[in-house]
């Protein structure tokens, strides 16, 4: 297991970072060797946080984070979460076994990737409808213009009742002033417009179809006619998780027929089925 | 005849931009990369996907702290790995 430590705080010295590698190591007993392990410390005043990414063989990484105020303790919880949810989903793999079986099947190597698979899918893979409100879905957008239509899904986020009618201006302002600093087109008729606000406690996102096309500004020069929206917390803890959706949304993407089908679809609940199957085809 | 001396060669770097390479930095990367007439590819975990775009960069979840390979192949190949380098590294972020 390969153990890094990054942290640029004058109050991380040296031995805070020993003893995060050392902790971190520890970890090593659910792997065959070869994962590359990233821990970050960031000291922000009182609040001492860490975050440990796993990155296995193949697959997402497994991400965990925890912040107290004391840096130690910081180290102690974040490593005690990442074996937590090593140890469930080494559960799920293997079943309830006995101390014996389960040392003898840890100490040979597996033929198969098996402590890779133990990060794929399951705790790190994100779906779709984890972060979509169905309810908001938007089938067919009225808007024309880019500030419209961003407009016009965060409204239908409040209508579903992710966010509040106060905060619409709030969080309106901060997606169109992260489309200043780069358009969210990023190409193949699909936008990502997305913006951290403290308006949401965890990651809110929506979907939007339009049929006759919005000039985004892409980088491929071709008009947007899928749109997820992502308002993502503030908390650290919980604001990683809108890079993973983004992973998952591109991931989709990718697949021609995605945006194909999806402008073919009539009716919200269509487009919820169709990002059902894509889904559970993983 | 004049032959070109091609080059093919890979860096492998970390990643230590702000939020990895996601969106903002992957379009600054594409758009870097897309100037020049080399091939590129960035691999991380052993995948590899084409480094002109954005959406196959972004499926990679570079985030910071992650090793990934720049792979650039074609006559221009060096200039189009030091200009990547720098986005990757974040040296050439502008805030």
């Amino acid at each position: 297991m390969d153990v890094t430590v990054s942290g640029r705080h004058v109050d991380i010295t040296p031995a805070i970072k020993d003893y995060a590698v050392r902790r971190v190591s520890k970890l090593s007993k659910y792997f065959a060797g070869t994962e590359k392990v990233h821990v970050t410390l960031n000291v922000e005043g009182a609040r001492h946080w860490a975050e440990i990414v796993l990155s296995p063989g193949k697959g997402a990484p497994l991400i965990v984070a925890a912040e107290t105020d004391d840096m130690y303790a910081t180290i102690d919880s974040v490593t005690d979460k990442a074996e937590a949810r090593l140890t469930k989903y080494k559960e799920k793999l293997y079943g309830r076994r006995s101390r014996a079986k389960q040392a003898a099947a840890e100490a040979p190597l597996p033929p198969k990737p098996v402590p890779s698979q133990l990060v794929d899918l399951g705790e790190g893979h994100m779906k779709l409808l984890d972060f979509i409100s169905a309810d908001a879905v938007l089938d067919d957008l009225a808007a024309d213009d880019k500030a419209g239509a961003i407009e016009q899904m965060v409204q239908a986020l409040v209508d579903a009742g992710q966010l509040k009618q106060g905060d619409l201006k709030g969080v309106l302002k901060s997606l169109l002033r992260r489309e200043e600093l780069g358009s969210t087109g990023i190409g193949r008729g699909v936008a990502v417009p997305h913006a951290k606000h403290g308006a949401v406690k965890h990651l809110v996102g929506t979907v939007a179809v339009s049929k006759n096309g919005i000039d985004f500004d892409s980088l491929d020069g071709e008009p947007t006619h899928v749109l997820f929206l992502l308002i993502a917390s503030t908390d650290p803890e919980v604001s990683e998780s809108y890079l993973k959706a983004l992973e998952r949304v591109s991931a989709v993407i990718r697949d021609d027929n995605f945006a194909k089908f999806l402008r073919r679809v009539r009716g919200k609940d269509e487009i919820v089925e169709l990002l059902k199957e894509y889904d559970e085809a993983e | 005849m004049e032959l070109v001396a091609s080059m093919s060669i890979e860096r492998t770097l970390e990643v230590s931009n702000e939020q990895g390479l996601h969106v903002r930095p992957a379009r600054q990367f594409v758009e870097i990369a897309s100037k020049f007439t080399a091939d590129i590819t960035v691999a991380k975990d052993g995948r590899q996907v084409d480094g002109k775009s954005i959406i196959a960069i972004m499926t990679l979840g570079a985030h910071n702290g992650s090793i990934v390979t720049i792979a650039a192949d074609g006559p221009d190949a060096q200039d189009a790995l030091d200009a990547l380098t720098k986005v990757i590294t974040g040296e050439s972020e502008t805030e």
